[in-house]
């Protein structure tokens, strides 16, 4: 029988909470005009500790909400972001979880699939994107900070899901 | 025996110094006796004194232990009070000089019927340059409508809900603007770059722009009114085999620190163009 794990309930609203900082607090302090993908972190480390199910929900809540405080066409930002947690939980699935080198690695390949998609999908819907200059640099400098948050956020999450229940076994 | 002479010999001894002092202390004004033991006792008494004063303090301090406590409590109480009041006032300070700014610009622009609204959000992507404000279609906002601080241009409404509104940033890449330079009047458009920085295109090359050149809105269009300020000519691209010129601007603005702006309510755009085309 399906049973929906307890953490879920902790990881929804908290999806919902960061995605609201995300659009508050950190889109203002950035590095040249790049602020960390609050959301994303969640998303991925959320995939990477409770698995895909868990994170994909975590990351259509929070894509959601980003999709109704930015300018971009409804969806966009939450189909970059199911589409980059999607991919963290099939790193996840291959890869050796406890592995210390994962997360950093997973959040790399989900910044670039989340920025990738959102900038092709702002290209498709008519979107004037700016210079391709500023776009590299833009891709660059959200490698180095998503990289670099990752390392702090990650553990967070890791506390908070050693709090909740027991990850759910995927055979279950 | 001997115990009986040794005590009657003391007793002796007391009885002479006593009555000695008594002698010299009628015979003059000063008591030799007195000032030996004077001179003898002083240097122990002050060190003594010395070294007993920081006991004495001691003692005191543990007497006024209790009372100490809670006047440091309530010291500690009154410093988080007055904490928190000062950054209440550097707020209110803030605040206060936000709304003399626009109070200047009400002022100075009295044709234009202007609503403030706080920014309580920004893109979360950092790519498509916009704002979030707390007034929307409850308020009067409707899309198009210019929006401003004292210093200049900021961009305009873009989507309208019940209670909130999304402003375009003139950063914004979809972000076209009718302009001229205030000093040699030539016309261009402005238009976002993204960043930080903003590009004015289609100057006539027979015009003259140079860095520094302040850039207002010409109101050609319909999608802004007249003589708000855009921003400055930081550097200008010039090529002789091209129709136009193009300068490189910084905004007049610091879009990304905005907290408080103000809706023009009263200027209807002609020409309001869906940002997606």
């Amino acid at each position: 029988m399906y049973r929906i794990p307890i953490g879920i309930y902790l990881g929804l609203p908290l999806a919902a909470l960061v995605a609201l900082l995300q659009s508050t607090f950190t889109a203002r302090i950035g590095v040249w005009g790049v602020s960390v993908d609050l959301t994303l972190l969640l998303a991925v480390s959320w995939t990477l500790l409770r698995g895909s199910g868990e994170g994909l929900l975590i990351s259509l809540v929070g894509g959601v909400i980003l999709d109704a405080l930015s300018g971009a066409p409804f969806g966009v930002l939450m189909i970059s972001l199911t589409a980059a947690s999607e991919l963290a939980g099939w790193g996840e699935a291959n890869v050796f979880e406890r592995a210390r080198f994962l997360p950093p690695i997973a959040i790399t390949l989900a910044t670039i699939i989340y920025r990738g998609l959102l900038l092709m999908l702002l290209k498709i819907t008519g979107r004037p994107l700016p210079p391709w200059p500023i776009v590299s640099r833009y891709l660059l400098l959200a490698l180095i900070v998503n990289g670099l948050a990752m390392l702090i956020v990650y553990r967070l999450v890791e506390r908070l899901c050693r709090l909740i229940q027991p990850r759910r076994a995927e055979w279950e | 025996m001997g115990h009986s002479r040794q005590r009657a010999v003391v007793i002796i001894l007391i009885l002479l110094l006593v009555l000695s002092w008594l002698l010299f202390d009628q015979l003059g004004d000063r008591n030799p006796i007195q000032d030996v033991l004077s001179r003898l006792l002083s240097p122990i008494q002050f060190a003594l004194q010395r070294a007993m004063t920081p006991f004495f303090h001691m003692t005191d301090r543990i007497a006024e232990f209790g009372v100490l406590n809670a006047e440091n409590k309530a010291l500690r109480e009154e410093i988080a009070v007055l904490r928190k009041q000062i950054i209440l006032l550097k707020e209110a300070q803030i605040e206060n000089e936000t709304l003399r700014r626009q109070l200047d610009f009400k002022v100075a622009a009295p044709n234009y019927h202007v609503l403030s609204a706080q920014v309580i959000g920004h893109d979360p992507t950092n790519l498509l340059q916009y704002l979030v404000i707390d007034r929307g279609a409850e308020d009067g906002i409707e899309a198009g409508m210019p929006v401003v601080v004292a210093e200049g241009l900021v961009g305009r409404i873009s989507e309208v809900s019940a209670a909130s509104s999304k402003v375009m940033l003139i950063s914004n890449p979809s972000s076209s603007v009718s302009a001229l330079i205030q000093r040699s009047r030539a016309t261009g458009v402005v238009q976002g770059r993204g960043g930080h920085v903003l590009s004015m295109r289609y100057i006539p090359q027979g015009d003259t722009v140079v860095r520094g050149d302040v850039v207002l809105t010409s109101g050609l269009g319909g999608n802004f009114p007249k003589r708000l300020v855009i921003g400055q000519v930081e550097s200008v691209q010039y090529k002789e085999v091209e129709m136009f010129q193009e300068a490189r601007m910084v905004p007049a603005v610091r879009l990304h620190d905005l907290e408080v702006v103000m809706v023009i309510l009263n200027f209807t755009p002609i020409d309001v163009v869906d940002e997606g085309g």
